[in-house]
């Protein structure tokens, strides 16, 4: 870089106009040099920029946060209590809020509302990350049930309260797969995309989803679900078939209750 | 307590505190003001010797930690309290304290508010290793304490067949013994699992955090917010158990995103 001129070094810095050091080559107040007039203030944080990202943290945050506290009310109002009413209730409110803050961040959402595009490698890669991801959780929860660990039945309250089977695949398997994409993949992953590199905010909002639901011993076949969702949402561009994928397994976890049953 | 600031190569700053609130300003080993100061802040003025700059030092009584907080400013800027000046990472040469772009090389130097940021940064990844070595701890005084009332428990079954129904009915559910004998077999190694699971997962974001400090403190935050309803789902009385703690390590990992942006930021 060019030293300031000795003219200017005599009368202060031309940009802030503040005394400059002797044998400075660069104004110590703005970073003013003579080669750049717009260098001033070179490397200085971009001040909105980190508001910007803030924003985007808090509204990560906030929308987690909610999600968190609505199974905390759940739990509170569940115990003991065997009706699947107030799960319903839940996912309503739940779907309610996550569709409030899609409406917030449209713009972000929409590209990813389109239908998926993709060429035959993409798809394979797609193929392949499901089949790993069926595959791994599948020896996973084999593994839990072979270590005596006690297994949740998500069907149990419905059957027992006489609900038809077509309502329990809406409420566990259809809402969870829409409303989910939309705040994990929709939202909290673009907002997270603004703040953190496209591979971060992947692993971030898989963990995040790995660990919304609330059990240590589910967290590692969450996350690799979120994952696997994240995946087919980067390789596609599209929330659908993370929702189709996610939606199935869930099915298909209803299914196997259901027959064991 | 005797507090130093490096100003620039010639003009080191000294603040000491005495007895009965005395306060001593110095200047190169020079005394400009010795006062007593009680209560409320006080503010010392006086100009840099050599460069001319205005220079204040504000004092502020703390009452928690009973040492007074200062804030060194020269022409405007906050000064890093510290006996040496750090060199410029870019050319290597000694800036003065106060300037915010080296004069050699043009580079931005860090703000003494960046100072307190890589403390906060600090302390949220410290919490994340001492909440990563409870959970660990917590996990195995668990498993003996479960294991224990376990065994008490299946001692009072041991007569009873595994088909035959257990006598009460447990959160309004009927179970067999023999699944009440499985249930609390794998107690005490399903609170060990857990816990340890948790310690693994701070541990990994402890070693992320060394990496990625922004997103491993995030996680970090989200896990330990989960950690607290999951346990207030199971008994709603641990939300106010240990409330005050709960709350600083809240704060300090909040603070710990906040420090990490701004960081991640200032270092382009």
């Amino acid at each position: 870089m060019d030293e300031l001129p000795a003219t200017e070094a005599l009368a202060g810095c031309p940009s802030c106009r503040r005394q400059l050091q002797p044998a400075s080559r660069f104004c110590t107040h703005c970073g003013y040099s003579a080669s750049n007039v717009s260098s001033a203030a070179p490397g200085r944080p971009d001040e909105q920029r980190l508001q910007t990202q803030w924003g985007q943290l808090k509204r990560v945050g906030g929308l987690f946060l909610w999600l968190l506290f609505s199974l905390l009310i759940l739990g509170m109002i569940d115990r003991g209590l065997r009706s699947p009413w107030p799960e319903v209730i839940v996912a309503a409110i739940n779907a309610v809020v996550v569709a409030a803050f899609a409406v917030a961040g449209y713009r972000d959402l929409l590209p990813l509302l389109k239908l998926p595009l993709f060429d035959i490698r993409s798809a394979l890669q797609m193929s392949g990350a499901v089949i790993a991801f069926v595959v791994l959780v599948s020896v996973y929860f084999n593994l839990l049930a072979a270590s005596g660990s006690p297994v949740a039945h998500y069907t149990d309250r419905f059957l027992a309260v006489g609900w038809p089977i077509w309502s329990t695949y809406i409420v566990i398997s259809v809402a969870p797969a829409i409303v989910e994409e939309v705040a994990f993949r929709g939202i909290i992953q673009g907002s997270l995309e603004r703040v953190f590199s496209r591979r971060d905010a992947w692993l971030i909002q898989g963990a995040l989803f790995g660990l919304l639901h609330l059990s240590p011993l589910m967290f590692p076949s969450h996350v690799l679900m979120g994952l696997c969702f994240g995946f087919l949402r980067n390789r596609s561009n599209s929330l659908y078939p993370g929702m189709l994928v996610h939606g199935g397994w869930n099915a298909w976890v209803i299914y196997s209750e259901i027959a064991a049953h | 307590m005797k507090r130093t600031w490096r100003v620039d190569k010639a003009t080191m700053v000294d603040f000491k505190t005495g007895s009965f609130g005395r306060q001593i300003v110095s200047v190169n080993g020079e005394e400009f003001y010795r006062r007593r100061a009680w209560r409320g802040k006080a503010l010392y003025e006086f100009v840099v010797p050599g460069s001319g700059t205005k220079a204040a030092l504000e004092v502020r009584p703390a009452v928690v930690s009973g040492q007074a907080n200062t804030e060194l400013r020269v022409g405007g800027r906050v000064i890093v309290e510290q006996s040496e000046i750090i060199p410029c990472k870019g050319c290597g040469k000694l800036p003065n304290g106060y300037d915010a772009f080296c004069g050699s090389c043009g580079k931005a130097l860090p703000k003494a508010e960046s100072y307190t940021q890589r403390r906060q940064l600090k302390s949220a990844t410290s919490a994340i290793r001492y909440l990563a070595i409870l959970f660990l701890i917590v996990g195995i005084a668990l498993f003996f304490l479960t294991k224990s009332s376990s065994e008490q428990a299946l001692t009072r079954v041991a007569s009873l067949p595994d088909s035959a129904n257990y006598p009460t009915l447990l959160a309004g559910k009927q179970y067999t013994v023999g699944q009440i004998r499985k249930e609390l077999a794998w107690a005490p190694w399903g609170a060990l699992l857990v816990n340890a699971i948790l310690a693994a997962v701070m541990t990994i974001l402890y070693f992320w955090g060394k990496r990625a400090p922004l997103a491993a403190i995030l996680v970090a935050t989200a896990t330990y917010f989960v950690v607290i309803v999951a346990n207030a789902i199971a008994d709603p009385r641990t939300l106010a158990q240990g409330l005050i703690v709960k709350i600083i390590v809240i704060v300090m990992l909040v603070n710990g995103i906040k420090a990490a942006l701004a960081l991640r930021n200032d270092d382009g």
